[in-house]
C-alpha cells in the first residue's frame, strides 16, 4: 500500500466503469453526428451563395472532433485508473479486465 | 382588303386577335411558372433540413445519459480514492462534467441556443420563404386573372370596333389603349409582387446567415479536458 493516499480498488474500478460508460455514450453521439453533414444545395441558392453549408459542415466537424477528444480522454483516464489500482495493491490482471470489459464496445485497449 | 373600303373581313381579324391574345396569355403563364420554379431553388429544402435537425436532437440523448455516469463517478470518488493524485482526477471529472454539460447544450438546448435549435431557426426562415413564394404565386395568379379579365373586356371593345368596320373609331382606340393599360398594370402588379417577395426573402436570408454563424461560434467554444494520467 502506498503512503499518503487510500484506494478502494473495487470502488475505483467501478468509477472507471462509469467513465467507460460515459465514453461509450459520447461515442454513440459522435457516431450519430458523423453523417449529419449538409449538402451544398440544402439551403438553396441563398445558402450556397453565402457558403452556409460549408460553415455548418466545419462547425459539425469541430463538434465531432471534440467528442472524439472527449472519448480518447476518458479512455486514457480509465487506463490511468487501472494503473492507480495496480500500483496501489498489485491488483491482478483479472481485476483490470473488469474495466476493459465494461469499455469493450469502445475498443479500449490496455 | 381594307378597313375603310368595306372589303375588310372582320372574322379573320377577330381570329387573329384572339390567337395573339391566347398566345400572349399562355406566354405570361408559362414565364411566371418558370420563374417560380427557379425561385424554389433559391428557397432551400425544408424536408431534408428537418431530418438533419432531428439527428441533432437525437444526438443529445446519449450525452445526457453519459452525464449521469460522469456525475456518478464524481459522487463516488471520495469513497474510492483519497489523497495523492485523486485531487487531479477530481478536477478532471469536474471539468469533464462541465464539458458534457456544454456539449449537451451545444447540440440541443432547452433555452434554444444549441445547434439543433439554430437549425430550427434556419428551417423557420426557409418555411417563411416558402410561404412568401406561395404568396408570390398567388399574387402573380391574381395579376394574370386581373389582366386576362381586363384584356378580354378591352379586346371585346376592339373587336366590336373592327366588326363595325372602323366606323366606331373611338371604340377601337379605347380597346387598343385599354389593352396597353392592362398589360402595364399587370407588369406593375408583377413587379410589386416580386419586390415584396425579394424583401421577405432577403430578411429570411439574413436570419439563415445569423443562425449558421451562431452554430459556428457554438462549436468553436467547446472545450474538452485532457487526461494527463494520475
Amino acid at each position: 500500500m502506498a503512503d499518503g493516499f487510500t484506494v478502494d480498488p473495487d470502488s475505483l474500478l467501478k468509477n472507471g466503469n462509469s467513465l467507460a460508460m460515459a465514453a461509450g455514450y459520447w461515442q454513440d453521439c459522435g457516431t450519430s453526428l458523423t453523417n449529419a453533414t449538409m449538402a451544398a444545395d440544402l439551403l438553396g441558392l441563398i445558402g450556397s451563395q453565402a457558403k452556409l453549408p460549408d460553415m455548418y459542415n466545419k462547425a459539425r466537424t469541430a463538434v465531432t472532433d471534440k467528442i472524439t477528444q472527449g472519448v480518447t480522454s476518458m479512455e486514457n483516464s480509465v487506463k490511468s485508473l487501472e494503473t492507480v489500482v495496480h500500483n496501489y495493491n498489485g491488483t491482478d490482471q483479472a481485476s483490470m479486465d473488469k474495466i476493459v470489459y465494461a469499455g469493450s464496445d469502445l475498443n479500449l485497449t490496455k | 382588303m381594307g378597313l375603310l373600303d368595306g372589303t375588310f373581313d372582320a372574322s379573320d381579324a377577330i381570329k387573329t386577335i384572339e390567337s395573339y391574345y391566347d398566345k400572349a396569355s399562355a406566354w405570361v403563364v408559362k414565364k411566371v411558372k418558370e420563374v417560380i420554379k427557379d425561385l424554389i431553388k433559391i428557397v432551400g429544402d425544408y424536408p431534408r433540413l428537418h431530418s438533419l435537425i432531428q439527428t441533432w436532437i437525437d444526438a443529445a440523448g446519449p450525452i445526457s445519459k453519459g452525464q449521469s455516469y460522469i456525475q456518478s463517478a464524481q459522487t463516488d470518488l471520495s469513497s474510492a480514492w483519497t489523497g495523492g493524485a485523486s485531487a487531479s482526477y477530481k478536477t478532471y471529472l469536474d471539468n469533464l462534467n462541465q464539458a458534457g454539460t456544454d456539449l449537451s447544450n451545444c447540440i440541443w438546448s432547452k433555452d434554444g441556443s444549441g445547434i439543433g435549435n439554430h437549425l430550427q431557426g434556419v428551417g423557420t426562415a426557409i418555411m417563411n420563404n416558402y410561404n412568401a413564394l406561395l404568396a408570390l404565386t398567388n399574387d402573380c395568379a391574381s395579376a394574370i386573372l386581373k389582366a386576362e379579365s381586363g384584356l378580354a373586356g378591352h379586346i371585346s371593345k376592339l373587336v366590336s370596333g373592327i366588326v363595325s368596320k372602323g366606323k366606331d373609331l373611338s371604340s377601337l382606340i379605347d380597346g387598343a389603349s385599354g389593352i396597353v393599360s392592362d398589360i402595364d398594370n399587370a407588369m406593375i402588379d408583377f413587379a410589386n409582387a416580386f419586390t415584396k417577395w425579394v424583401n421577405t426573402t432577403v430578411n429570411n436570408a439574413d436570419t439563415m446567415i445569423k443562425e449558421i454563424e451562431a452554430i459556428s461560434a457554438d462549436a468553436e467554444k467547446l472545450v474538452v479536458p485532457s487526461s494527463n494520467g494520475y
